[in-house]
């Protein structure tokens, strides 16, 4: 092939000399920036096909969840002439179908709603697609770090399974955030104030202001819980207090003195919660506040606050505190759960630019402020910080707090979800069969560790 | 029309044998063609899944081949043992009480004393048309531990309430009556229609030698009843020992993991834990034990068969 002479030359002592030409360099840097320049054009290009006419079929979560999106989506219809058609199921055959859907590369949906824990499930690097790299999307400061990185894979901090670590991955954003979620303490601050109580700082305070207000005849209760299911909501307990299920490793470290005084802590709870409280989902467990008769509990902002904070349907409207979980100690900091759920793009979708002007469309400035009046759940600062929607919806600032944080995320495992199920299976044993806490701590020891024997983590 | 028996052998010929003479006569080849599609398409829809989830059951999540291992495992997990425990246990009690109450239903509705049955057999059928999620749903609103209408009841005669699903003991007994209230029909209606096929006369020769109600029962309707009884108890306890849309309706397995069936195992495994290898062994197991108390409900009639 002829071309360039080249200068490269021995020095006589076997090293090799391979400056280039300058000619040369000129040619490689004019080749990189026309790289770069197609690059640029292919991404630009990309983001903005809209191609009218286009159905972008997206999967998600039965419920208020996905309500934001759902009310929003006309106008998107309406300003590109792409449709949108959403099919809802419910959370846990969501689940199930999702990542069906992905081990068998089916190109049914465009986009998926998923809920942080099913990362690991799904194999991003597989089943879904790299937005950073495919559409040279850029991380937006105005969204909280923690709702970019939860749908980052491999997660980009905190423990990695072994499985993945050997895989070598390069981390990638495989997906943006549509729910904000994240878990919140809530109080009655009138009854607090009439009672001349103080807001909890501990969990040892608000144990005492549950006694102090309980009242099972009347009835009004110091506590209640959601229980059915995972009991994730009692995680923040355990965190406070220093506990955790898994240590870096993945290995079970439930089974501790932190864990131990966690599960007593939750038992004395259940003390002075409704009867039958322990097979509470959530409705039944927003039922106690919308008939005002509950104190305090965990509530995630996706999923009932909206009705809680309506006058028309809850006694407990305008009388509610939200802020992050209570320290375990004096002068600790309490730990929430993070329960984002993100938009993901299917890898066999064969609508890929249509999915992603869409996702960063509903996911964009412009639109979040109408997004978060039709019901969506924030994760962008300015939205959870707007006077205008924190008079409508109070808990914005504490939802903000608390991600800013930031929160925890449950093991990034394939086997996380399952995890946290077998350890919310023992605590609601223990409340409902009056076992005691170090019999569920060694209970869910034993599961958690009967179930990673055989799980790929 | 003429009929063409098939030819008589001497001995008793084995199943291929059976075979090849059946081909021999052109209708029954024809009638064996047409069968052919039919056993293809069973073929495919039950042997190629069982096959696949034998493979699966004797290799690991990771697809490399553990032999027995995932078996062996299941011997040794606590909650594989505690749902196998739970679903035997249900499942007995289940089909016990289903079958005293359907049988009781039966004979009440049979007598000559009560009047529109087709009305009577129409309302206690209900249960049999209502999906088990629907059913699950209903009742535990009826078991809600405050609204619920059961604990209004109690409070009415001044009993304490029942933590109806929210206790291990409880909710065994509580989805128990769920699973009771959709099956009990199923008996009703078998033994029914069980009921009229008895010949009169049986009765009528019961009570000229002198037999009463009681000994008429035990000595002539039981046995009628046996066969249908055996076929609608083991189709029953197989359901049984499946039991999957109540659980997750109700409990969701809950409280803890105290009502785990095999099936509910299954699913966590296979769909919630993605470990489907080690859930396919759990397949096995309930199928295995589907087989035995299969042949052991037909070995129980026709035994009785031969021995009549």
């Amino acid at each position: 092939m002829a071309g360039e002479p080249s200068r490269e030359r021995t020095d006589g002592l076997g090293r090799i000399d391979r400056r280039v030409t300058r000619r040369q360099a000129l040619k490689t840097g004019a080749g990189i920036g026309a790289a770069a320049a197609a690059m640029q054009f292919n991404v630009i290009s990309r983001r903005s096909v809209r191609a009218q006419g286009a159905t972008i079929r997206i999967l998600v979560p039965q419920g208020a969840l996905a309500d934001g999106l759902t009310k929003t989506a006309p106008a998107y219809e309406e300003q590109t002439g792409n449709k949108i058609s959403v099919e809802a199921f419910p959370y846990q055959d969501l689940q199930t179908k999702a990542i069906t859907l992905a081990q068998t590369k089916s190109g049914e949906y465009d986009l998926y709603f998923v809920d942080d824990p099913w990362m690991p499930n799904l194999q991003p690097d597989i089943n879904a697609v790299a937005i950073d790299v495919e559409y040279g999307y850029e991380r937006d400061p105005d969204i909280f770090d923690v709702c970019y990185d939860v749908f980052s894979w491999p997660p980009p901090y905190g423990p990695v399974p072994q499985s993945v670590r050997d895989l070598g991955l390069e981390t990638h954003q495989y997906g943006l955030p549509i729910v904000g979620n994240v878990i919140l303490y809530t109080i009655r601050k009138d009854v607090v104030e009439e009672k001349g109580l103080k807001i909890p700082e501990t969990w040892d305070d608000a144990l005492a202001v549950a006694k102090a207000v309980t009242d099972m005849d009347a009835p009004f209760y110091g506590w209640t819980a959601r229980q059915a299911g995972g009991n994730v909501d009692s995680i923040p307990i355990l965190w406070s207090l220093g506990g955790d299920i898994l240590d870096d490793d993945f290995n079970v470290v439930l089974n501790s003195d932190a864990g131990l005084r966690a599960f007593e802590m939750i038992k004395e709870l259940d003390q002075y919660a409704p009867p039958g409280s322990v097979t509470y989902q959530t409705n039944e467990f927003a039922a106690d506040f919308l008939a005002g008769r509950a104190m305090m509990g965990m509530t995630w902002p996706g999923d009932t606050l909206v009705a809680m904070e309506d006058p028309a349907q809850s006694q407990s409207a305008g009388k509610l505190l939200y802020m992050n979980p209570p320290a375990g100690a004096p002068g600790g900091k309490g730990a929430s759960v993070l329960g984002n759920w993100g938009l993901i793009m299917n890898a066999f979708s064969t609508q890929r630019d249509e999915a992603y002007d869409f996702m960063t469309w509903i996911t964009s400035q412009e639109h979040s402020l109408e997004y978060a009046k039709n019901g969506g759940v924030p994760f962008r600062k300015s939205n959870l910080n707007d006077p205008e929607l924190v008079a409508k919806f109070p808990w914005y600032p504490a939802q903000a707090e608390a991600l800013a944080a930031p929160p925890k995320w449950r093991p990034r495992t394939s086997a996380g979800s399952e995890i946290v199920q077998l350890y919310g299976a023992a605590v609601q044993i223990m409340i409902s069969d009056d076992l005691s806490p170090q019999d569920a701590l060694d209970q869910a020891t034993r599961d958690i560790e009967d179930f990673m024997a055989t799980a790929i983590d | 029309m003429s009929v063409r028996s098939l030819p008589l052998a001497t001995n008793r010929p084995g199943r291929w044998q059976a075979v090849q003479h059946l081909w021999q006569i052109p209708e029954q080849r024809l009638a064996l063609l047409l069968l052919l599609p039919s056993l293809l398409v069973v073929l495919l829809t039950m042997l190629y899944p069982l096959i696949v989830t034998i493979r699966m059951a004797l290799s690991s999540e990771r697809g490399q081949f553990v032999g027995l291992g995932n078996l062996t495992r299941l011997a040794t997990t606590n909650i594989f043992l505690e749902s196998m425990s739970f679903t035997l246990r249900f499942s007995a009690f289940v089909v016990i009480v289903s079958l005293l109450l359907g049988l009781g239903l039966a004979l009440v509705v049979n007598s000559i004393y009560v009047p529109m049955k087709t009305l009577w057999i129409t309302i206690l059928i209900i249960p049999l048309m209502v999906s088990d999620i629907v059913s699950a749903v209903v009742w535990r609103l009826m078991y809600h531990p405050t609204i619920g209408i059961l604990n209004y009841a109690l409070s009415l005669v001044g009993l304490p309430r029942v933590d109806w699903l929210g206790k291990s003991s409880t909710a065994f007994f509580s989805v128990g009556i769920i699973e009771i209230w959709r099956s009990a029909p199923f008996f009703f209606i078998m033994l029914y229609a069980a009921l009229q096929l008895i010949p009169p006369d049986v009765y009528e020769s019961a009570s000229v030698d002198g037999a009463g109600g009681v000994r008429a029962f035990f000595d002539m309707t039981l046995p009628y009843l046996r066969p249908v009884m055996t076929v609608a108890l083991m189709l029953q306890f197989i359901g049984a020992t499946r039991a999957f849309g109540i659980i997750v309706g109700a409990t969701e397995g809950g409280p803890g993991r105290a009502t785990w069936t095999i099936s509910y195992f299954i699913y966590r495994y296979a769909f919630r834990a993605q470990q489907m290898h080690f859930a396919s062994a759990a397949v096995l197991v309930l199928v295995l034990l589907t087989i035995v108390a299969g042949v052991l409900f037909f070995r129980f009639v026709w035994v009785q068969r031969d021995a009549a």
